[in-house]
């Protein structure tokens, strides 16, 4: 390395280290002077209120909680229903973009016109407007627990949600031993294949496995299900989506999927036509090229933008607030109200935002890692 | 590095500038400004609502422009709708000088938010409202009901407390917006809604059918309602708590706004004093000694304002019950001027 390199090197290194610290130090400043402000008005500073005891309920949690846990459990309570209606809705919205892209370039005329009006349609109005009318949908339209809809043996639809039946511990188990063996046996054969070594023995293993849970299959009790039941009030045992998970749930999902379809749509039509028609002259069939040459292309055209979808999808999950759904920001605002430590509670949400989006931002480089060539 | 320093500080100057505006002298600044600017409901028959007009109506606007009153002479006031979850905190970072929504007094909100509650407008309590049809009669037999609860209200813990202490479990349903709210319970989301009983009632006569909906006699919490200002101001909070005041003295001592005038003139000392024709009463809190006479000629005196809002001159008809006066068996009792 030259003299002059190094010198660069140096240069480039202080100015950085300079301008990190300035950020600090201005971070610090300005956090201070907040924190001496709100002293001065009376208003509490800190995060010790999130060791206090919360108080308040939350309508349905994935980890254990009730209102004698402390607000720091409220937030991680919200926390985890917002890590439940982000995800389950990104998985139906990649879904619903790719049926939605697809239709469009399939060149049916009606599939495409379905397609064209649910994009227009959906991608032209507020999110907090379909929000309402899903809410809507659900809890005024649909019947109350008396006149429930039945929609198969222990599943039914009432505004009170969908409930489920779920199953017991032991029906878990055997799940689970299925599931591993199951996987453990593909993983293991993939790998003695791959080296090249005879996977026979292996292959006469799982089949054994396999067949010896059928007879013990037979022997579980399969009516082991918890089964909702209709109480006075609510339906009680097995699983619910409740009204406002599902309103959520559509909204988002229904209305990020026009965006990806979007997304997905240009980026087919971004590949050259050459390229296609390259293919062709390979002699490569229709479906072919499209799966080998068009789509490999687009895919990776495509990530960044449907990655920006996906993020704005995990950032609209906190307008549940609107309709009942207890995400984080529900959850926080009622300790925001309670506790009256605003600033606290904000930060609290950007930390824990900004956290889900770095690690979707993570796994896209992955894959766009994946594309690169 | 001079350059910089300074830059940090206009920086931090425009993040906490605003909030140490908001700790000046608020009579002067009302003064100046020229009117007062409240944080009202977003839309409750009789204690906050806009007319046709877009003016705001209800017992919660009229102690606005009460204290507007007193500080300018004539009730100007600029109106903030804000939701229950939003109005301490605009209260807090001085978007507005006064908050007048419903807001019951606890605690926290007056030890731990950096705000004052001067005076109580309203004593009302927490119940809850439910379909006739249930065949519910007290709230012991709502074992396992969905709860829907407004965010950011006290009911939030209240309720948990009231059905922890029966022994019997709920499902809350937590929603921010009022409208979304109230249509929860009658599309049959919740088989509840828990809110003060004013309110409730008020939310039951204005249904299609109210007949259908009645509210359980359990009254679950005490919930006295009043104006909320920040802390740091001791003669705005004074000017508010004396308006409270001075609006139940004018009750009690049958000041109307029909007769305040022929009152200032009457040969009795109290009165004199009170509405302004011989100096006392402006001075120690800072305003002219008429301020009394013009809140009551402008508003009114504290009956006025119930009857016309929420009593018998209103469509909710609420008794005054334990709102009358002390002398009429109520809670409403004022300090001597």
């Amino acid at each position: 390395m030259s003299y002059s390199h190094r010198r660069d090197a140096l240069r480039q290194g202080a100015i950085q280290v300079f301008t990190i610290g300035a950020i600090l130090a201005m971070l610090w400043l300005v956090a201070s002077l907040v924190r001496q402000r709100l002293e001065a008005m009376g208003i509490n500073t800190g995060f010790a209120f999130l060791s206090h005891r919360a108080g308040y309920d939350l309508g349905e949690s994935l980890i254990p909680y009730d209102g004698d846990s402390s607000y720091g459990r409220a937030l991680l309570a919200g926390f985890s229903n917002t890590l439940k209606v982000a995800l389950s809705s990104i998985f139906v919205a990649l879904a619903l973009g790719l049926i939605a892209a697809g239709a469009m370039l399939s060149g049916h005329a009606s599939a495409n016109r379905v397609a064209r009006f649910y994009i227009r349609t959906v991608r032209n109005t507020p999110l907090l407007l379909q929000l309402f009318f899903w809410f809507g949908v659900f809890t005024i339209s649909l019947p109350g627990i008396r006149e429930r809809i039945t929609l198969l043996p222990g599943v039914y639809l009432s505004n009170r949600g969908l409930n489920f039946p779920t199953p017991d511990a032991t029906m878990w188990a055997f799940i689970a031993v299925t599931v591993v063996t199951l996987a453990a046996t593909t993983v293991a054969h993939r790998h003695l294949r791959n080296r090249g070594k005879n996977t026979i023995v292996l292959r006469y293993i799982g089949w054994g496995v396999g067949l010896a849970l059928v007879p013990l299959a037979a022997t579980l009790d399969f009516a082991a299900f918890n089964m909702p039941e209709a109480g006075r009030f609510a339906i009680k045992g097995g699983g619910v989506l409740t009204p406002e998970f599902m309103t959520l749930f559509f909204g988002l999902s229904i209305y990020t999927g026009t965006y990806i379809a979007e997304v997905l749509r240009g980026a087919v039509q971004a590949v050259a036509e050459g390229q296609s028609e390259a293919a062709g002259a390979l002699g490569l069939t229709r479906l072919q090229s499209f799966r080998l040459v068009v789509l490999p292309q687009a895919t990776r055209i495509a990530l960044p933008s449907t990655v920006s979808e996906l993020l704005n999808l995990v950032k609209n999950s906190s307008l549940g607030v609107a309709v009942g759904y207890p995400d984080l920001v529900s959850a926080g605002n009622t300790a925001m109200n309670q506790t009256g430590q605003a600033i606290e509670m904000i930060s609290i949400y950007m930390v824990a935002y900004v956290a889900i989006n770095v690690v979707i931002t993570k796994f896209s480089k992955m894959l766009e890692a994946r594309y690169e060539w | 590095m001079n350059k910089l320093s300074t830059t940090l500080a206009v920086l931090a100057a425009g993040i906490v500038g605003p909030v140490t505006a908001a700790s000046a002298d608020m009579v002067e600044t009302v003064t100046e400004r020229g009117e007062l600017v409240c944080g009202v409901h977003t839309g409750l028959v009789g204690f906050g609502a806009p007319d046709e007009s877009g003016e705001w109506q209800g017992l919660d606007p009229d102690y606005c422009r009460a204290v507007a009153t007193a500080i300018l002479g004539e009730p100007k006031v600029k109106w903030v709708p804000l939701s229950a979850q939003a109005r301490f905190t605009s209260l807090q970072n001085g978007e507005i000088d006064m908050l007048a929504q419903n807001s019951t007094m606890t605690l926290a909100r007056d030890a731990s938010l950096g705000l004052t509650f001067p005076a109580f407008n309203f004593y009302d309590g927490q119940g809850l409202l439910i379909r006739s049809d249930l065949g519910v009669t007290e709230s012991k037999e709502l074992d396992g009901a969905t709860v829907c609860i407004q965010q950011g209200t006290t009911s939030e813990y209240v309720i948990r407390n009231h059905f922890t202490d029966m022994g019997i479990s709920f499902t809350p349903v937590v929603i921010e917006s009022g409208t979304e709210f109230f249509s929860a319970f009658f599309s049959g989301r919740c088989d509840v809604i828990t809110s003060d009983l004013s309110q409730l009632a008020i939310v039951r006569l204005t249904s299609e059918d109210p007949e259908a909906y009645m509210v359980l006699p359990d009254i679950i919490a005490k919930s006295p309602l009043g104006p909320v200002v920040r802390g740091d101001d001791k003669a705005f909070e004074n000017v508010v708590k004396w308006t409270s005041y001075a609006l139940l003295t004018a009750e009690e001592l049958g000041v109307t706004q029909a007769n305040v005038d022929e009152m200032k003139m009457q040969d009795n000392a109290d009165l004199q004093k009170f509405l302004g024709a011989t100096p006392g009463v402006g001075e120690l809190i800072g305003l002219g000694d008429d301020w009394v006479y013009n809140v009551i000629s402008n508003v009114g005196n504290y009956s006025e304002i119930f009857d016309r809002n929420v009593g018998a001159g209103s469509p909710l008809a609420l008794p005054r019950g334990q709102n009358a006066l002390w002398s009429d068996g109520g809670l409403m009792y004022s300090p001597l001027f």
